[in-house]
């Protein structure tokens, strides 16, 4: 006889009564005054906080990330709704609701990592990405913008990575060994008292990278232009190594967190190379510490302080002709200090004032390329101070108004200096912000419909930070969001109605040349888009073994001043997992689907106004799908993973970038088999 | 001192401990409830519905002395609707949701008393609701519970003015 439904409830318990019952027996003889005291350490985010959050918010959790088996932190943001990722070797760059690049804040322990775009700089955002995945408690993403409580650049959203969860996720150890000469090590140490924990976090990764022809991704003028002894594929060019050690520790009311990686890579630069490719060094540290004091049971402070140096080196340079060599160091350091004060004083009023002092120094960017290029460019070190203030008032049970505002106080001007050693040449200026109080707001709306059902109406504006120094005023946003979630025990469904208008845009439009009368591409910072979407994401959870999720986002997004359609927007994502554990093996299958998309364009010099055209063609729809297979030895902390990328082996093309030039799109991996053996203590 | 440390916080993996602690608090309310005056070979029956780790929890009372005006305790798990017709307390899981408007009908006027763990169950019939409360920077929670007099009215329990005072009340 099949067993019933029922009946498998009561095996899979089974041995879990016997804990549930010794911890119980150790609490009922104590006094409920006692009861009351006992500390419940919060393991993440509850579906009230949840649905409390003025945004549309993703969780994912360790027990999710296991049954997966995402090998990369970039595999697995790609499969997190209304996220894709954009390769350009050089980048991984997050896109969200039509834009892509930037505009992501990026928190690991709470802790903000570097800015995605600093003045006068070009550091790849991919340094933010060297989080091993096996390091990872919990992913909180935030879509929206967040600039109100987490200041400029957090445009698009937030992501909160937690991997100081030690508690919950004790030590382990795990080795990878895959496709293109893949592998990973990773190794968590650490330990959890009734005062506090420490953590350390140690992971390596490395791959051979990509592979693919340069004949089958370059236009045919590319191709003729190529010389010989220029290498025909990317295979061996573009290896990549990394490397990111994590330390995090919490005694009382303290939290110290020490972050440093490294990333050892090969990127691509206009050409093909001649020798072995193009390599770049990313190395950043960060060193932060907090301290929270709950001064009543209705009044708290926060105080932290981060520093944190962010360097790229690009070296042995490889490209356009045999005999170029060279190297650039782009370079900077930052300051935060963050006071907050948590107050509720009355029990449906809840404030929160803070003041961020954050100091940027030591930008500094220097190539030498002999004989073309020996210079260095500098900007002056600045500083922003921030004030801000964010007000959570539940009337009635039912309704929850939060409003908000931030203002941030701009530096006076950038000071720039650049020295030209082949010409002898110093320039230095000034560059003055016109408007140094940037203001930014939000507010919301949330009603309950009833304990499953709630209504958000939000209106929020963020600021980000271009890295274009002729350019103080940094890029605007204003969202308007109307989301509707229900969580049920066995499923939820999240559909979100947005609209963005980003202004401040950095591109290149075109202007009549008063000496010629034609029109020039010159650099401008005027661009306005407007985008609307819509976002459903739905969980089920038929049996208490089988999870299954989907999400879809439509959104199309429009330049308002030309009306030609911004690059690398595409206008449908999808994703879907299904897991199902029986046993000690859990079966996983996710995909993620991305529509075509074009590539960004450039007008063209000459007498007619609104000549353009794009810089690649554009690039198909892909599907890739991955499967996972988990084996937990019972009774012992051995786990082993199977876990294949892009199994159907799909031709994923990436449109042409700055560096990445390939007409007709980057080729990304093909099919990935990464075998995983691990110890969790 | 706070018991937090003297017997530290629950470990943060501790759904387990949270549903141990809840267990706790259902059991110590029989301290501060009074129920009619029943022979004390009849047992006094916790029945839990909708879920399964509680009555697991819960059953732990089962063994040693512990009993309620001298009643044994006795702790039933049960999937059906008469569970709310035989017993003292009658705890109901999320999981259960679905039938609570039908288990409050048929508690009605009895003296039962129905305890939940799931937000707004109480102002829909359950007199006790137990909820996780965060601190003020939202790092640290404790239990706590609100109490619906209107859903412990007219069923012949005697509630003491302590529990009250600890509880919050729904107005």
């Amino acid at each position: 006889m099949a067993p019933t439904l029922s009946g498998l409830l009561v095996l899979v318990l089974a041995g879990a009564s016997a804990a549930l019952a010794h911890a119980a027996d150790d609490l009922f003889d104590l006094p409920l005054e006692d009861l009351l005291q006992v500390e419940i350490r919060s393991a993440g985010k509850r579906d009230e906080e949840v649905r409390d959050i003025p945004a549309s918010v993703t969780i994912l959790t360790r027990a999710e990330i296991e049954r997966y088996g995402w090998v990369t932190f970039e595999e697995l943001l790609s499969n997190v709704p209304g996220f894709f990722l954009l390769d350009t070797i050089d980048e991984r760059l997050i896109g969200s609701r039509g834009t892509v690049g930037g505009g992501v804040q990026l928190l690991v322990n709470g802790v903000p990592q570097h800015q995605t775009r600093q003045k006068a700089l070009t550091i790849p955002e991919i340094a933010q990405m060297n989080i091993p995945v096996e390091s990872i408690d919990r992913i909180e993403v935030i879509r929206g913008p967040m600039s109100v409580i987490y200041g400029n650049n957090a445009f698009l959203g937030v992501i909160n990575v937690v991997t100081n969860e030690i508690g919950r996720n004790g030590p382990r150890f795990s080795a990878s060994y895959g496709s293109r000469d893949s592998g990973r090590l990773f190794g968590r140490l650490g330990t959890e008292t009734d005062q506090g924990f420490i953590v350390l976090n140690a992971g390596g990764y490395r791959t051979d990278g990509l592979d693919a022809d340069y004949a089958d991704m370059m236009g045919p003028d590319q191709l003729a232009a190529l010389v010989p002894g220029m290498h025909t594929s990317l295979d061996g060019d573009v290896p990549q190594r990394d490397l990111s050690l994590d330390l995090s520790a919490g005694w009382g009311e303290w939290t110290a967190d020490l972050r440093y990686t490294q990333k050892d890579y090969g990127v691509y630069l206009f050409t093909p190379s001649f020798q072995d490719g193009n390599q770049a060094l990313l190395t950043t540290w960060h060193a932060a510490l907090g301290w929270e004091h709950v001064i009543a049971e209705n009044l708290g402070v926060r105080a932290s302080a981060v520093v944190s140096e962010e360097r790229v080196e690009l070296s042995d340079f490889d490209f356009i002709s045999p005999v170029i060599d060279g190297d650039q160091t782009m370079h900077y350091r930052r300051w935060d200090l963050e006071l907050d004060l948590v107050w509720d004083p009355r029990p449906n009023l809840n404030l929160l004032a803070g003041y961020r002092f954050r100091q940027v120094e030591d930008i500094t960017n220097m190539a030498a390329v002999p004989p073309l290029v020996d210079q260095i460019n500098r900007v002056g070190n600045f500083a922003t101070n921030d004030l801000f203030t964010e007000l959570a008032w539940t009337p009635i049970d039912r309704l929850r108004l939060v409003g908000g505002v931030r203002l941030s106080r701009l530096p006076s001007s950038y000071s720039y200096t650049s020295d030209n050693f082949l010409t002898g040449i110093r320039t230095a200026e000034d560059i003055a912000v016109d408007d140094r109080n940037l203001l930014t707001g939000r507010v919301a709306a949330l009603w309950s419909l009833d304990s499953h059902q709630v209504v958000k109406l939000i209106w929020g504006t963020a600021a980000q930070d271009n890295d274009q120094i002729q350019f103080p005023e940094p890029e605007r946003i204003a969202t308007t969001e109307l989301i509707y979630v229900q969580t049920q025990p066995t499923w939820t469904l999240s559909a979100s109605l947005f609209r963005n208008q980003t202004s401040n845009i950095v591109r290149t439009i075109q202007r009549v040349n008063p000496s010629t009368g034609d029109y020039q591409a010159v650099d401008d910072n005027s661009g306005e888009w407007t985008t609307n979407g819509l976002e459903l994401i739905g969980e089920l959870r038929p049996l208490p073994a089988l999870n299954l999720s989907a999400s879809a986002t439509w959104q199309h997004t429009e330049d308002r001043e030309t009306g030609i359609d911004p690059g690398y927007s595409p206008a449908l994502l999808v994703k879907l997992k299904a897991d199902y554990t029986h046993g000690p093996l859990s079966y996983a299958a996710y995909a993620h689907f991305v529509s075509g998309m074009d590539t960004d364009w450039n007008f063209v010099d000459g007498p007619t106004p609104g000549v353009t055209e794009r810089i690649g063609e554009r690039v198909d729809p892909y599907w890739n799908l991955g499967a996972n297979l988990r084996y937990r030895r019972p009774g012992s902390g051995f786990y082993a993973d199977l876990n294949a990328s892009n199994l159907l082996d799909s031709e994923i093309r990436y449109p042409a970038r700055e560096l990445a030039d390939f007409e007709r799109g980057l080729i990304g991996p093909g099919r990935v088999i990464t075998v995983t053996l691990g110890w969790a203590f | 001192m706070s018991l937090a440390l003297a017997f530290g916080p629950l470990p943060a993996g501790g759904d387990d401990n949270l549903i141990a602690l809840k267990a706790a608090f259902v059991y110590k309310f029989t301290r501060f409830i009074d129920w009619p005056v029943a022979p004390a070979d009849r047992p006094f029956i916790i029945a839990v519905i909708g879920d399964p780790a509680m009555h697991a929890a819960l059953a732990a009372l089962e063994e040693g002395s512990r009993e309620v005006a001298g009643r044994p305790i006795r702790v039933r798990g049960s999937c059906d609707l008469d569970a709310a017709d035989a017993c003292q307390i009658l705890f109901i899981g999320a999981a259960a949701e679905d039938r609570l408007a039908d288990m409050v009908r048929r508690a009605a006027g009895r003296p039962v008393l129905l305890v939940g763990d799931t937000s707004g169950f109480a102002g829909r019939g359950v007199a006790i609701e137990l909820f996780r409360k965060p601190d003020i920077l939202g790092k640290r929670e404790q239990l706590r519970f609100r109490i619906d007099p209107k859903a412990l009215s007219g069923r012949g329990l005697t509630v003491s003015a302590q529990l009250y005072e600890v509880g919050e009340v729904l107005r």
